[in-house]
This record gives structure tokens, sequence and C-alpha cells, in this order.
């Protein structure tokens, strides 16, 4: 058998790499060419930024910010004018003032530094909220 | 390639949590594409791309990884009149004025302000 011993299945021998027989070293998957390539883009475009001075603007999109204080009891933008915040951030669901003192219940976020109990009790207490 | 779309994540969660989607727009209309018909970065990395794309072609990934090295190497030394300050002033309270500097600080408190350089 002849033609079988020339058909004969032959594993592939790992490859050495280098003169001495060692392996080639793999580098991880996340080590790659396009990944370089991409840390390459970030790093520029903050490199960009630093050079035209726009850094801090950008890194101002990364943080959170204070929210924008809420609408008074008129409905109106309290923030207008004093901010750069778009002016079409007015709550259309703000609470009115109490009819009866023409006080804001302090359980609209930002007017108060009472805890939830607290807040949550002027709440129910408020005369606007049995009302349908 | 996981790092960038963080990041964008990131940015994209922070702008909808500040509502400053407006002032987001803008910047990235003026660093970006380009305010005036002036290029903006997206003619550099245009120009990044395609070195990795090249070097990648003809089979020399890692001479690639230099060549960019080196770009950036030379774009730091050739502004580092601005770029450094810049970068120092990230971490501490007092911004260095650097040239062109916008009316924000770089603390990155308050509403970013879209008043900044045009040139590129």
């Amino acid at each position: 058998m002849p033609i079988a011993r020339h058909l004969k299945r032959v594993d592939p021998t790992p490859v050495a790499k280098a003169a001495t027989g060692a392996v080639g070293f793999e580098p991880p998957s996340w080590a790659g060419y396009w990944t370089f390539v991409t840390a390459t883009l970030i790093l520029a475009f903050v490199l960009y930024l630093a050079k035209h001075g726009r850094l801090s603007v950008w890194l101002a999109f990364f943080t959170p910010q204070t929210p924008a204080p809420i609408a008074n009891a008129t409905g109106a933008d309290s923030s207008a004018g004093a901010s750069a915040a778009p002016s079409t951030n007015a709550n259309p669901n703000a609470t009115p003032a109490n009819p009866l003192t023409g006080a804001i219940p302090s359980y609209i976020p930002g007017s108060s530094a009472g805890n939830f109990l607290t807040n949550f009790g002027t709440f129910l207490l408020h005369p606007l909220s049995g009302t349908k | 390639m996981p790092l960038a779309f963080v990041a964008l994540a990131w940015l994209l969660v922070m702008t909808g949590v500040n509502g400053n989607y407006a002032d987001l727009s803008a910047a990235f209309k003026q660093d970006v594409s380009g305010a005036g018909g002036q290029g903006g970065f997206l003619a550099f990395g245009a120009g990044v791309i395609s070195i990795a794309v090249f070097f990648r072609l003809i089979g020399m990934p890692n001479a690639g990884k230099v060549f960019l090295f080196l770009v950036i190497l030379v774009f730091v030394i050739e502004n580092n009149s601005a770029i450094l300050p810049a970068l120092e002033s990230i971490g501490g309270g007092s911004a260095a004025p650097a040239t062109g500097t916008p009316s924000t600080t770089a603390t990155g408190s308050g509403a970013p302000s879209t008043s900044g350089a045009t040139t590129p």
C-alpha cells in the first residue's frame, strides 16, 4: 500500500518562530492592532482639544452637574438668564404655592433640606393634596 | 474599541442627565466637524486611520504602531506650549490660560460654554 502511505494524515507541528526553537509570543486579544489605533485616536482627540483650549469644555460633558432649579410656582423658568441652560426646562407640572399662605411646599425638590419623612408629611398635609 | 464605547456611553448618559445636549452638539460641530469651513478633528482622525490602514495592508503593523506613536509625539512637541499647560490644569483648580482658552475653567463645573476658540 504505497498510496496509503502517502495519504497518511500528517499532524501539523508547531512552528518555532525563533532560531532557538522557542514558541513565539502571542499577544492577548485586547492588545491587538486596532486597539492601539483606537487608543491613539482617543489620545489624539484629547491632545487636539488641549491644544485649542477646549478640553475643559468636553470634560464638563463627562461630569454630572447640579440640576437646574425647578420652576417656581408660576411655572416660569426660574433659571432663565442666570445660566446657559436652555429655557425649555420649565416644569409644567410644578406644584403651585399654598393658596392660603402663598408658600411653596417644602417637598419640591431643592427647596428644602428636610428628610424624606418630613417632606412626605408635608405632602400629605398640603391642602391641595386631597383635591381631585 | 470597548473603551471607546464605554466613554461614548458615559458621555451620552451624562448628557441626558445634565440636559446639555445642545451644548454637546455645538461642541461636536465646532471641534470634530469643524466650524466655519475649518477642519476639525475629523481630518486629523482620518489621517491617523489612513496611516493605520496603510501599514496594516502592507503587513507591517508594528511599523504602523511606531509611526502613529511618532505622529502623536510630534504633535505634542510642536504644540507643547498649549497642550502641556492644559493637561496640567486638569487636576489643579487654577487653570493656566492657554491660547484660545474659552471662558470656562478647567474644573468642569457649570454648563459648558460654546464660545471657545474657532481656529483648529
